[in-house]
C-alpha cells in the first residue's frame, strides 16, 4: 500500500471544498488561498491551485474579477457563485456526516 | 558578464539572465504539456505567470535587477514541478500520480529526450538508451545495422525532429525519471504524438526566435528540409565512418603478424626459411639488423598511425565520446610525420646502394654445330622447386633459399649476324651498387650456368647470388646470335614468361626464329603459322 498515494487521494477529495469555503468567507485572490491551504498542509506546491481554480470557475462554482495592483500585475479576485454556495453546502453536509461516522468508527477501533 | 533578456510576464517587464530565461521558458512549456491542450490550459498558465511575476517582484523589490537562475529555480520550487501539480486531464483513475501533493522530485516520470550529454549525431540513441535503460551502444549498433535496410535513417531523422533535446538540468532529471511502466510508456507515446504537431513551432522558437513576424509555411518547410538533409548526411557519415574504422581494424590485425615476424604458414615452403614477415623481406636488401628494424618501425608508423586514427574515431563514434582529445591527434600526427621522415631517409639511403650499375659479360662461341637449328632449352630441373615468392618485380620473381637468392626469367634477346659466322651466346650479368666497384663485385658473384651439347644449349632457369650479398638488382641478360639464314628454337619456356626480346605478342610456347634471305624475321609458332615481321621492327644488330 502506498501511503503517500492514499494521503494524496484523501486531500484531493476535500481540497475543492476547502477552496470553496475560503472563497465563500471572503473574496480572495490566489495568494490568499495559497497561504491558508499551506497552513492546513493541504497543498505543498502552489502550482496545484491554479488548475483547480480554473476548473471550479469553468464549472460555474466560482467567478472572478480583475483588480489592478500597484505593486505588480493585475490580480484575479475570486467570488463564489450561487451554484458554488449550494455545492459547498452539500459538500459540508457530506463532510459532517462522514467525519462523524468516521470518528465513531475510529473511536471504536481504538478501544 | 551575462546576457539579459527582456521579458514581459503578465504585463510586467523583467530583465532576466539568459540561462534563467531558458529554464523558466522550459518550465512553462512542461506545465503546458502537463495540462494538455485547450483554453483552460492557457488560463491556468497565465494565472501561474501572474503569480510568478508577483514572486519576482517580491524578490527584486522595486530595484532594476536581473532575475537570475536561482530566483527562477526557487520560484519553480514554490510552484512545483509539473508532476507534482494536480493536472486537469487525468481524472480517469488509473493514471494516478503518487506524487500529487508530495514535494519529492525524485519520482518524476521519465520523459523521452534526446541526450545532449551523450550524442553522436542527434542524441537520439543516447536518449532512447536512457529511456529504455539500455546501453546506447546497442541502439546505435541496431541503427547502423538496419541502415542496410534503409529504414533506420528515416526513422532516426523522424525521431530527431520529434524528440526534444534535454538541455536544462530539470529536463535531464526528467529524462532519467522513474521506472518505465506500461502507463508511462502509453502516456509518453501520447505526448510524443502531440510533439509532432508542436515540432514546427518549437523549431521556429528555437531557431528563429529573433526574427520578427510570423514565418510562412515555406520557411518552415525549408527549415524542415534542411534539417532532414543535414540529418541524413550526418547519419550516412557516421555509418561510413564506422565501416572505415572496422576495415582499418581488420587491416591492422591482418598486418600485425607480418610486422612482428610471426610466420604465416602459407609461405613456409622451405624449412628454416621464413620470409613471411616484413623484417625478413627487408633483410634481402640489407644485412644490418639495425637498418631492418629502423625501416620496419618507419613503415609501421606510416601505415599504422592512420589506421589507428580511423579505429580511434570509430570507437569514439560507437561509445559516443564527444570530448576532443587534441593531444591524441597531435601525437598521432607527429608519429606519422616522424615515420614519413624516417622512411624517406631510409629510402634515400637504400637508393644510394643502387647508385651505380656494372655488367660482366661472358662471350661463348658455340663453334660449328651440326644442324641449321640451335636448340635452347631452359633447364627445368630446379623449376620444380617451390621457392617462396617474396618479391615480384616486372613479372620476374625473386626467390630466396637458405644461403642464396634466385632471380628468374633472364632476358633473352636475339641478334642476327653474318651468314658465315658461328652461333654464339653472350651471358651478361648485371648489378647495381653504391659504387662501380661494388656493383661490379655484385655482378661477378651472380651464378648462372649453361651447358652445350652440339646444337643443344641448356640454360639455368634462375640466376642466383649469395644471400648475404643482398639484392642490388642482380639480373642476367642473354644474347643469342644467330647467323643469317639459320634459326633458333626455344624449349621449355611454357611456364615462365620469358622476355623474348621483340617477340612480345607471340605465345611463349616453343618458337622458331628464322631469318630469311631478305633479312626479314619470320617467327613460326608451334602450329606452323608464320608471322613475318619487317626488318624495322627488329632490333637487328648485324655488326656482330
Amino acid at each position: 500500500m502506498n501511503i503517500n498515494k492514499t494521503k494524496a487521494q484523501m486531500k484531493k477529495g476535500i481540497i475543492e471544498m476547502v477552496i470553496l469555503s475560503i472563497i465563500s468567507q471572503q473574496e480572495s485572490y490566489a495568494s490568499d488561498i495559497i497561504t491558508q491551504l499551506k497552513e492546513s498542509k493541504l497543498i505543498v506546491v502552489e502550482g496545484t491551485l491554479y488548475p483547480l481554480l480554473t476548473r471550479l470557475k469553468n464549472d460555474g462554482l466560482l467567478d472572478y474579477r480583475w483588480e489592478e495592483s500597484k505593486s505588480g500585475p493585475p490580480r484575479k479576485y475570486y467570488t463564489i457563485t450561487p451554484i458554488g454556495e449550494k455545492t459547498l453546502l452539500e459538500l459540508n453536509a457530506t463532510w459532517e456526516e462522514m467525519s462523524t461516522a468516521i470518528k465513531a468508527i475510529l473511536l471504536k477501533t481504538k478501544k | 558578464m551575462k546576457n539579459n533578456i527582456r521579458v514581459n510576464i503578465s504585463g510586467v517587464i523583467f530583465n532576466i539572465d539568459e540561462d534563467a530565461h531558458q529554464i523558466l521558458k522550459n518550465y512553462l512549456d512542461r506545465l503546458r504539456k502537463q495540462f494538455g491542450k485547450g483554453e483552460s490550459t492557457d488560463e491556468i498558465i497565465s494565472d501561474i505567470e501572474i503569480r510568478i511575476a508577483e514572486m519576482f517582484i517580491e524578490r527584486t523589490g522595486s530595484q532594476d535587477v536581473a532575475i537570475d537562475k536561482e530566483a527562477v529555480l526557487s520560484v519553480i520550487e514554490i510552484m512545483g514541478e509539473p508532476s507534482e501539480i494536480y493536472g486537469e486531464e487525468d481524472d480517469n483513475g488509473s493514471e494516478e500520480r503518487n506524487s500529487y501533493y508530495s514535494s519529492s522530485t525524485t519520482n518524476t516520470k521519465r520523459r523521452l529526450y534526446r541526450d545532449s550529454d551523450n550524442k553522436i549525431v542527434g542524441g537520439v540513441a543516447g536518449g532512447l538508451g536512457v529511456y529504455f535503460d539500455i546501453d546506447p551502444f546497442w541502439i546505435r549498433l541496431a541503427f547502423v545495422l538496419l541502415t542496410v535496410s534503409g529504414m533506420s535513417v528515416l526513422v532516426y531523422i523522424v525521431l530527431w525532429i520529434v524528440i526534444p533535446m534535454a538541455l536544462t538540468t530539470a529536463q535531464k532529471l526528467e529524462m532519467r525519471g522513474e521506472e518505465v511502466t506500461i502507463d508511462n510508456i502509453r502516456r509518453t507515446i501520447r505526448e510524443e504524438y502531440e510533439d509532432i504537431a508542436d515540432s514546427f513551432n518549437t523549431m521556429r522558437d528555437r531557431h528563429f526566435r529573433k526574427k520578427k513576424g510570423e514565418l510562412t509555411i515555406f520557411e518552415k518547410l525549408a527549415h524542415v528540409i534542411v534539417r532532414i538533409i543535414t540529418g541524413f548526411f550526418k547519419v550516412i557519415g557516421t555509418f561510413i565512418g564506422l565501416v572505415f574504422a572496422f576495415v582499418a581494424l581488420v587491416i591492422i590485425l591482418a598486418l600485425l603478424p607480418s610486422f612482428f615476424g610471426a610466420s604465416v604458414m602459407m609461405f613456409n615452403y622451405i624449412p628454416g626459411v621464413d620470409l613471411s614477415s616484413l623484417p625478413d623481406a627487408l633483410s634481402i636488401f640489407t644485412g644490418s639488423m639495425y637498418e631492418v628494424r629502423f625501416v620496419t618501425a618507419a613503415i609501421a608508423m606510416v601505415i599504422f598511425v592512420p589506421l589507428i586514427a580511423l579505429v580511434y574515431q570509430g570507437i569514439k563514434l560507437i561509445f559516443g565520446i564527444r570530448f576532443e582529445h587534441k593531444i591524441i591527434g597531435v601525437t598521432l600526427f607527429t608519429i606519422w610525420l616522424t615515420g614519413v621522415i624516417l622512411l624517406s631517409f631510409s629510402t634515400i639511403k637504400f637508393a644510394n646502394q643502387y647508385h651505380r650499375e656494372a655488367e660482366v659479360s661472358h662471350f661463348i662461341d658455340l663453334g660449328e654445330v651440326s644442324s641449321d637449328v640451335l636448340y635452347i632449352e631452359i633447364d627445368n630441373i630446379n623449376k620444380s622447386i617451390n621457392f617462396p615468392i617474396i618479391n615480384s618485380m616486372n613479372g620476374k620473381f625473386l626467390f630466396c633459399a637458405t644461403d642464396s637468392m634466385y632471380y628468374a626469367n633472364p632476358n633473352i634477346k636475339t641478334r642476327i649476324i653474318e651468314a658465315d659466322e658461328e652461333y654464339s651466346i653472350e651471358i651478361i650479368r648485371k648489378s647495381h651498387g653504391s659504387s662501380y666497384r661494388t656493383a661490379n663485385k655484385n655482378a661477378e658473384l651472380i651464378n648462372f650456368n649453361y651447358n652445350q651439347n652440339d646444337s643443344l644449349v641448356t640454360l639455368d632457369t634462375y640466376s642466383s647470388f649469395p644471400k648475404n650479398n643482398h639484392f642490388r638488382g642482380q639480373h642476367v641478360e642473354i644474347i643469342v646470335r644467330v647467323p643469317e639464314g639459320k634459326s633458333v628454337e626455344f624449349k621449355n619456356t611454357e611456364d615462365l614468361s620469358f622476355d623474348l626480346d621483340n617477340c612480345s605478342g607471340v605465345n611463349n610456347t616453343n618458337k622458331f626464329i628464322y631469318v630469311d634471305s631478305h633479312n626479314d624475321e619470320v617467327i613460326i609458332n608451334k602450329n606452323g603459322e608464320s608471322i613475318i615481321i619487317s626488318d624495322d621492327d627488329w632490333d637487328v644488330d648485324v655488326n656482330y
